[in-house]
């Protein structure tokens, strides 16, 4: 069984929500688009055996019942004492609580472990709720594909590694980089980057992995956002690891905008792209963005309705 | 004939609205009236989720619209289109804040009306029918008398974009009419066979009920001049998230 775990929040500023100084967002919209999502993946991969993990965590979705869906509270809403102790008892750091990638990689976490309890769980895919699949691919051919080459995880994207992470972690990315000398340096465009093709990081936009994987690891939010850490376990391990392109997120790669993201050359998922977009699905500056992103969400999910 | 007014019980202010509407149907048309309950934004989630219906996403909460009060609206009227068919007699419905500002006389509307839906309606925006590009006070079909099926405009039309805001690029592409879809959706009649088709296009995907109801699905007549004022002073039926919902 497949366990696709997708983390959700919105913003209110009436309710307690840790790290909400970002404005509120249209709640209507983004609870909407995430169920054509959750329905995306239903009419899409009807055929796999799956379980859907939705991890509301600032406990503002409403209480629906959809085919495989299960939801679950993340801790982004509760009292930062509850979440404190929440951390110490599974062994996880909170260092800011201002840090958006660390609530969703918390959110991730609590999925996992809710995954890993159902014994039937073989596979775990992260994923946003900005994602829409296309018709065409199975998933079980991607296992297939993971199972016969060995790879640990199959990601969408393959991030840049920015300035601040690599210096905060220079030792690391050094012995992976000999020095930058394996690299063209720094760029100080787009906030500062190592200028390399060859080294780039998962996230969470789309992450298949064995659930295995996570016996020894945990979302992390450690070297400048969500899920990089994946990458730097197989890169200490030796590991096998899938990147589908293009690699929008990455400005050592052209690419053409469109965030649809390909396996053997064929249209697998469009993401919306921002954080979890609460904003983008909010604000009207991304309205244009926003309806194109939702078209192609209706193409696909209204073919067949479940 | 039977009609019903959508509102919400729980709101004191939606049924102290409704109570004012009824006493204006009752005082301006031979329309047997009674409140009917609408379905309101705590509910309309799990209902709209259970009933299965697909959505058509870019279509709500335009404009910051509250997407949870807007798919109560299109449930309440969908309970309305089936409890048409149910009857199997055409029925008027009205939402919680119009009011009649002239009499209508629908006698032997059995008989002589064999369309969907007729618009009784007048909303609180400027209305543009086909080929007009003003919204005057004093509309040119106001002149008019009587049932008239209104004409279709086969342009390109988007209701959720501000016709003003858009580029004149984009301007050149989009017909600002409202021809095409039952504005404001506040007072109309339906009747079963225009109910029928509603309800079954509503197995596709569903809209905001406004825009839901619209030419491409049923035929819409208005009887004119357009006898329904939408008062529009916080719309009970769907009111704003911040300001309007009393309980």
């Amino acid at each position: 069984m497949i366990n696709f775990i997708i983390a959700f929040a919105t913003y209110d500023s009436t309710k307690h929500i840790n790290h909400a100084e970002w404005v509120d967002t249209n709640d209507g919209k983004i609870i909407l688009s995430t169920i054509q999502a959750i329905r995306n993946i239903n009419t899409i991969h009807s055929d796999i055996d799956k379980k859907i993990i939705l991890v509301d965590n600032t406990n503002t979705f409403p209480d629906i019942e959809l085919p495989n869906l299960e939801i679950i509270k993340g801790w982004q809403y509760l009292p930062e004492v509850e979440v404190m102790e929440l951390a110490k008892i599974n062994n996880l750091v909170i260092d800011n609580i201002k840090t958006q990638s660390m609530w969703a990689s918390l959110a991730y976490n609590v999925g996992i472990a809710h995954a890993k309890k159902d014994s039937r769980c073989s596979y775990i895919i992260l994923q946003h709720n900005d994602i829409v699949y296309h018709s065409g691919i199975s998933l079980y051919d991607m296992v297939e594909e993971m199972q016969e080459r060995d790879y640990h995880y199959i990601s969408a994207d393959f991030k840049k590694i920015t300035l601040s992470a690599y210096a905060t972690h220079k030792k690391l990315f050094d012995k992976y980089t000999n020095n930058l000398k394996d690299t063209d340096g720094i760029s100080p465009l787009d906030g500062g980057y190592i200028k390399s093709k060859y080294l780039g990081m998962a996230d969470c936009y789309f992450f298949l992995t064995h659930k295995e994987f996570y016996n020894d690891y945990k979302v992390d939010w450690e070297y400048g956002d969500s899920n990089h850490g994946a990458t730097i376990k197989c890169l200490k391990n030796n590991l096998n690891i899938m990147h589908l392109p293009p690699f929008y997120d990455n400005p050592n790669y052209s690419t053409d905008g469109t965030r649809t993201y390909e396996w053997r050359m064929k249209p697998f998922i469009t993401h919306l792209k921002g954080g979890f977009s609460e904003h983008k699905m909010s604000s009207s500056l991304y309205e244009k963005e926003f309806a194109k992103y939702l078209n192609t969400l209706d193409l696909e999910t209204n073919k067949t309705k479940i | 004939m039977k009609g019903y007014i959508i509102h919400l019980p729980k709101s004191k202010k939606s049924t102290k609205s409704a109570i004012d509407v009824l006493d204006s149907v009752h005082a301006n048309s031979l329309i047997k009236c009674e409140l009917w309950e609408g379905v309101d934004r705590y509910n309309s989630w799990k209902m709209v989720t259970d009933g299965g219906f697909g959505f058509n996403t870019t279509s709500f909460g335009g404009g910051g619209g509250d997407v949870a009060a807007e798919l109560g609206i299109f449930l309440s009227h969908y309970s309305l289109w089936k409890r048409c068919i149910q009857l199997a007699t055409p029925i008027a419905i009205f939402e919680d804040d119009i009011k009649f500002t002239k009499s209508v006389n629908l006698n032997n509307f059995h008989t002589i009306f064999t369309g969907d839906v007729l618009n009784l309606g007048r909303p609180n925006w400027g209305l543009k029918y086909k080929d007009e590009t003003e919204c005057p006070d004093v509309l040119p079909t106001d002149s008019k008398s009587g049932i008239i099926l209104r004409d279709k405009c086969n342009n390109k039309h988007n209701p959720w974009v501000v016709y003003d805001e858009l580029s004149a690029d984009e301007q050149s592409e989009l017909c600002d009419c409202d021809s095409q879809w039952l504005f404001g959706a506040h007072a109309y009649i339906i009747t079963p066979w225009g109910a029928t088709k509603l309800v079954e296009h509503a197995e596709e995907e569903i809209k905001p009920a406004d825009v839901f109801i619209n030419q491409s699905v049923v035929n819409i007549h208005d009887f004119h001049p357009l006898a329904v004022k939408q008062i529009g002073n916080g719309t009970l039926i769907q009111p704003s998230l911040n300001n309007n919902w009393d309980y």
